[in-house]
C-alpha cells in the first residue's frame, strides 16, 4: 500500500507576505517558573516547576507536596485516571537497581494506589499507561515485556514479542488504552549490526490476555495519535547502506491492517478536537492537512526563515499552528523570543520561553482556540 | 617472547587502526576524559553486555556530535547520527530525523543519568568502533595502565564447586577476577575495560606451553545477551568482573585434566586492555586423577525438640551421585567443634536424625558437613551454624534463619548468625528452650504453634532473596493471632515489602506495626527509647558484614518507637497488646558490636515481651528504684533495671537471707536515667552461690530504694 490515496493540494507560500499579528490572551499565571505542563482537554491541570508539582484548578493553583518535581503525569484517554510516575534518584540506586513509583489517582486526584518497581539502573524506567476503568499497564522498553495491575495487584505479565537477546536503550516503545484495549507500538531494533525488524502494533484486553500483533511497514517509529478509536503513526524505514530514508504516515485498523499511507515524513502528529482534522509536520517548512472525512490532503509549504518549527496543533476548521525558533535558539540559550505561527496565513505573535525547558514547547487546541503554557503564563492564542 | 606474538596476532582491530579516529562526544572535544563504563561490562544482574560506553558528564551540559552526518533517529533520551547513537540525552529539539549535522554540533543535553552512552549500530561485527576505546576510536587517548587479576579460582566445569588448595582433577572451569583502570587511584573511573582474557597451560618449570593461549573473549563485538553466562561467572557485577574464561562465548569450555599425566603444572591467565597494555598471572596447580572435588553443602534446616522432647536435626542434602553421607559436628563455642556422628551413621539416603540422651539445659551449636566416596573422602562446605537447647522451661523460643542471600553485603555460603541471637538469649538471662530452624523448614511444616517466641532474622535479604514471602507472612500472621512474641531482624523487610503488593504492605503495617520510610538512615550509632529501651547505646554494621542499606521506619497501627538511630530516625518499633507483643528492627541483630550490647538489648526486648513495666514510662525517671529481676527464679544470671533520679555513684548490694553481703555491683558515676544490671549468680569472688532467696538493694548517697527478692536456683 504505497499509492498515496489522496489528492494532493500543493499549496506553495513563497510571498514575501507581510506577519501580521496574533491575539494572546493570559488566563492564569504562576508564581514560579514552569519546565512543563499537564493539559486535559486544552485545560491546565498541573504545571511542574524545579521546585514542586502544582495542581491547577481553574485560576486557583496548589502545590502538591506528594510527589516530587520530576514528576510524570499520563492520563487516561477519558482522563478517567492519571497515573504519577517518579524515577528515583541516581543516590537511591541499589544492587544495580533503580526504583521508580507509579501512583494511580481517580480524577480527583485521590490516590488509588500504587505500584513502586525497580529496573537496572543503565536501563529505562517502565512506561505507564492507565484505562479510564483504572487498569495500569507497564512496559519495560527495552526488554519488552508488560505488566498489568488493578487495585495494586499483579493480573498479568508477559512478553511482546519473542526477542532473542535485542536489548535497545534505542527502542522506542508507546502505549495507549483505548476503551479496554491496551495498543502498543514496539520498535525492534536490530542486533549486533542486524537491521531492525519492522516495528509492531500490539493491542491487549485489560487482562492482558487476547494479543493481537501486527507488524508495520516501517521499522521506525516518530509520532502516533491514537483518538476518536483511530489509529495515526508515523514512522521511516533506513537504508544505512545506501544511507536512504523512506518516511511514512499511515492510518491503521485497530488490528493494524494499513488503511492508507502517505510517504512524508511525521515528525509530530496532531487531530482537531472534533476528529476531522490531521497535521503532521513533515519539515521545518512543510506541514500537512488531512481531511479525514474527505480524505483530501493538503501540503502546505512556508519559508522557514531559519527558524524551526515544532509543538504542532490543528483547530476543528483544520488551521494548523506551530512554535518556531531560531535554528540556533536551544543551543545559545540566551534568548527566549519565541513565535507562535499560523502556516496557513503567515500570522504570528511574539512569546517568551525559556529554551532549557523543551517540554513546555507545545499548542493545544480545544476545537477553537489555541493554548500554550509559557514559563510563566497559560495563555489562550486566537489568529 | 612466543607467547607475546600468539597474543599480537590475535588482534585484527590492529590493522584497521587510525581509521576513524573521532574526538570526545563533549567540550573539550580533543581533550582525554574519564570513563565510567566500558563495552561488553557485565551489568549488575548478568542479564546484559553493556552496549556502549560510558563517559561521565554533569546534567544538562552539551553533547557534540564525534562524527558528521544523518540524524537517523530521535528518542526520547537519546540520538543517533549515523551509526552513533548518544543515550540519557536529550536531543535539541531544532533537530529532526534526516537531517544532516557537522562534526561537533550541539545534539543535545545530558539527563540527570549524568553520562553519555555512546554505541556504535548495536555493536556490529568486528567493526572497529565497535569498542570506541580501541585505537581508531576515541581520540586522544592515552592509557599507560595494565589490567589485574587478583583473583584465580578453579571450579567443576559448569558449576560452582571449588577445588581447594588448587589440586585439579576432571573437568576444570578457570575464574579470573580481572579489572582494567587507566588511573589506578580511582576506581571504576577512568575503566577502559578488559578487550580479552584467554588462559594457557605450561609445564612446572613454565619451559612448555601445553595448551593455550586461549582467547575466547574480545570486547569488539556486543554479544547476544544469551551468552552472558559463558563469559561471566556467579558474583559478577558493575564493579567486579569475574571471567569464565575457559568458556567459548558461545558455548562451554574447560581445562581436561584427563588429558594431562597427573603433577604439578603452571596455569596463566592472560588479560588486556583496549589500548593493548597486558598482565599475566601464573598459578601452580597440581593435576590429578584422583575426585578431589568435595560435595555440594548440605542445609541444615531444624534442631530441636520432637515429640517426645529428643533432640531431632533435620537436612537437605546436596544431591551428589558420590555422597557417602554427612559428618555431624557439635561445638560449645563455636569456634573449636568436635564430630558427633560420621558418614557410617548419618548415610547419604538420611534426612534427619535423632541425638538420644540429649542433655537439657545445655546449650551446644551443630554443623553439618556431606562426605563423598572417594577413598580420601572429600568433605563440603560446612552448613549454617544451628545451636539448641532443650529445656523443661514452658518458655520456647525458635530462632527462624531467612537469611538466604549470598551475594549482597554478607557473600559467604555458611553463616553462624542464628548463634548471635541464642546467645545474646542465653547472656541475657533466659533459661527456656532454644531450637534453631531455617524459613523453608518453617514454610514446610506450616506451625510455629510450639514456641512462645519467635525469633526471626533476615539479615540482607531484599526483594530477590524475598524478606518475607506470603507464605511465610501467613504462618506468621496465623501465629500471632493465636498469642505469642516476635522479634524480626534485617535491614530491608521495609524496603521488599513497601515494594510489594496490597499484602505485603497489610503484614508490614498490621502484622509488623511498622511503615517504611526510608532504606538508608545514614547513621551507625543507635540510641534506645524510653520508656522500655532507655540507656541501650550501641554501634553497628562494621561486623561480621558490612549493613550499607539500614531501613527507617515510622510505627503504624500501634506501634511505637523502640530504637532511634542517633540522627532521630527509627531504627526499631515494638508492639503490645493482651496477646502479642513484637519487635523489629531495620538492621540486622547480629551487625550489632559486642556481645554485651547483644545481650542488653536482647534482655530488654524479653523484658518487654514478658510485660515488664518497672522501667518507667518516662524519659525522666520518676522514682530511685530498682525493678524486678527477670527472669526469676533464675539459674544462670537474672537482669534487673534500675533509675535513679540525680546525678551520682549508685550501688547494687546483693545480701542472703542471713543478711550477709555477698557481692556488691558499682557502676561508676551515672546521670540520672533507667539502667541495667545482669548478675550472674555469682559472689565477690567469683564463686558460684547456693540456690536461695536473695535481696537486692538500690542505693546512692542517702537514698535507699525499697529491696527486690529474686530466687536462684541452681
Amino acid at each position: 500500500m504505497q499509492l498515496k490515496l489522496f489528492s494532493r493540494w500543493w499549496l506553495l507560500l513563497c510571498l514575501p507576505l507581510l506577519l501580521t499579528a496574533a491575539g494572546v490572551k493570559p488566563l492564569i499565571e504562576l508564581p514560579e517558573a514552569a519546565r512543563s505542563w499537564v493539559v486535559s482537554n486544552s485545560t491546565p491541570i498541573y504545571y511542574t516547576s524545579a521546585k514542586a508539582l502544582y495542581t491547577i484548578q481553574g485560576q486557583h493553583v496548589t502545590q502538591d507536596n506528594l510527589y516530587p518535581p520530576n514528576v510524570q503525569v499520563t492520563q487516561s484517554p477519558a482522563g478517567e485516571y492519571r497515573v504519577l510516575s517518579t524515577l528515583h534518584g541516581l543516590d537511591e540506586v541499589k544492587g544495580g537497581q533503580r526504583d521508580a513509583d507509579y501512583a494511580v489517582l481517580n480524577a480527583q486526584g485521590e490516590l488509588q494506589y500504587r505500584i513502586t518497581r525497580s529496573t537496572p539502573s543503565d536501563l529505562k524506567p517502565l512506561v505507564p499507561a492507565v484505562s479510564d476503568g483504572g487498569v495500569l499497564a507497564l512496559a519495560d522498553p527495552v526488554k519488552a515485556y508488560i505488566y498489568f495491575y488493578a487495585q495494586g495487584q499483579l493480573l498479568a505479565e508477559g512478553e511482546l514479542y519473542t526477542a532473542e537477546g535485542d536489548q535497545s536503550l534505542e527502542r522506542k516503545l508507546r502505549l495507549q488504552w483505548m476503551g479496554e484495549r491496551c495498543y502498543i507500538l514496539l520498535e525492534r531494533p536490530g542486533f549486533n549490526g542486524a537491521p531492525a525488524e519492522q516495528a509492531l502494533f500490539i493491542s491487549l484486553d485489560a487482562e492482558g490476555r487476547n494479543q493481537h500483533t501486527a507488524r508495520l511497514p516501517f521499522a521506525y517509529l516518530q509520532a502516533s495519535i491514537f483518538q476518536h478509536n483511530r489509529f495515526f503513526i508515523s514512522g521511516y524505514n533506513f537504508n544505512a547502506e545506501q544511507q536512504i530514508m523512506a518516511p511514512l504516515i499511515i492510518e491503521v485498523g485497530g488490528n493494524g491492517q494499513v488503511l492508507w499511507t502517505n510517504e512524508n515524513f511525521g515528525h509530530e502528529l496532531a487531530i482537531s478536537e472534533n476528529g476531522a482534522y490531521l497535521a503532521a509536520l513533515n519539515s521545518h517548512e512543510s506541514i500537512q492537512i488531512f481531511d479525514l472525512a474527505s480524505q483530501r490532503v493538503t501540503q502546505l509549504f512556508y519559508e522557514h526563515n531559519n527558524k524551526i518549527s515544532l509543538g504542532l496543533s490543528i483547530n476543528d476548521q483544520g488551521v494548523p499552528a506551530v512554535l518556531r525558533v531560531a535554528v540556533d535558539y536551544f543551543v545559545k540559550r540566551n534568548t527566549y523570543f519565541a513565535e507562535i505561527f499560523f502556516p496557513s496565513t503567515n500570522q504570528s505573535a511574539e512569546i517568551q520561553l525559556d529554551p532549557r525547558f523543551p517540554d513546555v514547547f507545545q499548542l493545544y487546541s480545544d476545537g477553537d482556540h489555541f493554548y500554550l503554557g509559557t514559563n510563566y503564563e497559560w495563555l489562550e492564542i486566537t489568529e | 617472547m612466543i607467547l607475546r606474538l600468539l597474543v599480537l596476532g590475535l588482534m585484527p582491530w590492529l590493522l584497521l587502526a587510525q581509521i576513524h579516529n573521532f574526538p570526545w562526544p563533549m567540550a573539550p572535544q580533543n581533550q582525554q576524559h574519564r570513563i565510567s563504563a566500558t563495552f561488553d561490562e557485565c551489568r549488575e544482574d548478568r542479564d546484559h553486555f553493556h552496549n556502549g560506553t560510558d563517559i561521565p558528564l554533569a546534567p544538562g551540559e552539551e553533547v557534540l556530535a564525534i562524527m558528521g552526518g544523518q540524524v537517523t533517529g530521535i528518542g526520547s533520551d537519546w540520538i543517533r547520527v549515523e551509526d552513533f547513537a548518544y543515550v540519557h540525552v536529550s536531543a535539541n529539539p531544532a533537530l529532526l530525523v534526516g537531517n544532516t549535522v557537522a562534526q561537533g554540533a550541539v545534539l543535545g543535553w545530558t539527563d540527570s543519568n549524568a553520562h553519555v552512552h555512546l554505541n556504535y549500530g548495536g555493536g556490529a561485527s568486528g567493526h572497529p568502533t565497535g569498542n570506541p576505546l580501541l585505537p581508531g576510536g576515541l581520540t586522544p587517548f592515552s592509557d599507560p595502565y595494565h589490567p589485574r587479576s587478583p583473583i584465580i579460582q578453579f571450579v567443576m566445569d559448569g558449576s560452582s564447586a571449588a577445588f581447594p588448595f588448587h589440586n585439579l582433577s576432571g573437568r576444570v572451569d578457570i575464574i579470573a577476577q580481572a579489572a582494567d583502570t587507566t588511573d589506578l587511584e580511582s576506581s571504576i573511573d577512568m575503566n577502559n575495560g578488559i578487550y580479552t582474557i584467554g588462559w594457557a597451560l605450561y609445564s612446572a618449570d613454565t619451559s612448555t606451553i601445553l595448551t593455550g593461549p586461549h582467547f575466547w573473549f574480545e570486547a569488539d563485538e556486543l554479544y547476544s545477551n544469551a551468552y552472558i553466562n559463558n563469559v561471566y561467572a556467579p558474583g559478577s557485577s558493575t564493579s567486579i568482573y569475574r571471567y569464565i574464561v575457559t568458556n567459548r562465548i558461545t558455548s562451554n569450555g574447560f581445562l581436561d585434566c584427563a588429558a594431562y599425566t597427573p603433577g604439578p603444572y603452571v596455569v596463566s591467565v592472560m588479560s588486556s586492555d583496549a589500548r593493548d597494555n597486558w598482565d599475566t598471572t601464573y598459578v601452580n596447580v597440581t593435576l590429578s586423577d584422583e575426585d578431589l572435588l568435595p560435595p555440594g553443602q548440605p542445609q541444615l534446616q531444624f534442631i530441636g525438640p520432637d515429640a517426645q522432647g529428643d533432640l531431632q536435626i533435620q537436612w537437605t542434602g546436596p544431591g551428589d551421585a558420590d555422597l557417602a553421607g554427612y559428618q555431624l559436628e557439635f561445638s560449645f563455642n563455636g569456634t573449636s567443634w568436635s564430630s558427633n556422628q560420621g558418614s557410617e551413621v548419618l548415610t547419604a539416603d538420611m534426612t534427619s536424625y535423632t541425638v538420644p540422651g540429649f542433655p537439657q539445659d545445655t546449650y551446644i551449636q551443630f554443623r553439618l558437613l556431606a562426605v563423598d566416596t572417594a577413598p580420601l573422602p572429600n568433605y563440603s562446605e560446612p552448613s549454617d551454624t544451628y545451636g539448641v537447647r532443650l529445656s523443661s522451661n514452658a518458655e520456647r523460643t525458635i530462632i527462624v534463619d531467612g537469611f538466604d542471600r549470598i551475594d549482597g553485603s554478607w557473600n559467604q555460603t555458611q553463616h553462624d548468625f542464628a548463634c548471635s541471637y541464642a546467645d545474646a538469649l542465653i547472656d541475657a538471662g533466659n533459661t527456656g528452650g532454644i531450637a534453631t530452624a531455617s524459613n523453608e523448614w518453617v514454610v514446610a511444616t506450616g506451625n510455629l504453634d510450639n514456641y512462645s517466641s519467635v525469633i526471626w532474622f533476615v539479615g540482607d535479604d531484599s526483594r530477590t532473596a524475598e524478606t518475607f514471602s506470603s507464605s511465610e507472612q501467613s504462618i506468621v500472621a496465623a501465629y500471632l493471632a493465636q498469642g505469642g512474641h516476635f522479634f524480626a531482624s534485617g535491614a530491608e523487610i521495609g524496603y521488599d515489602l513497601s515494594a510489594g503488593s496490597m499484602g505485603d504492605a497489610a503484614f508490614m503495617n498490621q502484622i509488623l506495626h511498622i511503615d517504611y520510610a526510608g532504606d538508608n538512615a545514614g547513621n551507625y550509632g543507635v540510641t534506645g527509647v524510653p520508656p522500655y529501651f532507655s540507656g541501650i547505646v550501641f554501634q553497628y554494621g562494621s561486623t561480621p558484614y558490612v549493613e550499607d542499606w539500614p531501613d527507617y521506619f515510622t510505627p503504624a497501627y500501634g506501634g511505637e518507637i523502640a530504637l532511634q538511630y542517633n540522627n532521630q530516625l527509627t531504627a526499631a518499633v515494638t508492639y503490645r497488646d493482651e496477646q502479642t507483643a513484637t519487635f523489629v528492627m531495620g538492621f540486622a541483630f547480629e551487625t550489632i558490636t559486642g556481645a554485651e550490647q547483644r545481650a542488653a538489648l536482647m534482655g530488654r526486648v524479653w523484658a518487654f515481651f514478658n510485660g515488664m513495666t518497672a522501667v518507667a514510662a518516662e524519659q525522666q525517671p520518676a522514682d530511685f528504684a530498682i525493678s524486678a529481676g527477670y527472669p526469676n527464679p533464675f539459674n544462670n544470671a537474672i537482669t534487673v533495671a534500675y533509675s535513679i533520679q540525680s546525678t551520682g555513684v549508685p550501688e547494687i548490694a546483693v545480701y542472703d537471707l542471713l543478711g550477709r553481703q555477698v557481692q556488691t555491683y558499682a557502676p561508676g558515676t551515672l546521670t540520672p536515667g533507667y539502667y541495667t544490671w545482669r548478675w550472674n549468680g555469682l559472689d565477690r569472688q567469683g564463686h558460684e552461690l547456693p540456690s536461695g532467696v536473695y535481696l537486692l538493694r538500690l542505693i546512692q548517697q542517702q537514698y535507699v530504694a525499697a529491696p527486690i527478692r529474686v530466687l536462684l536456683l541452681k
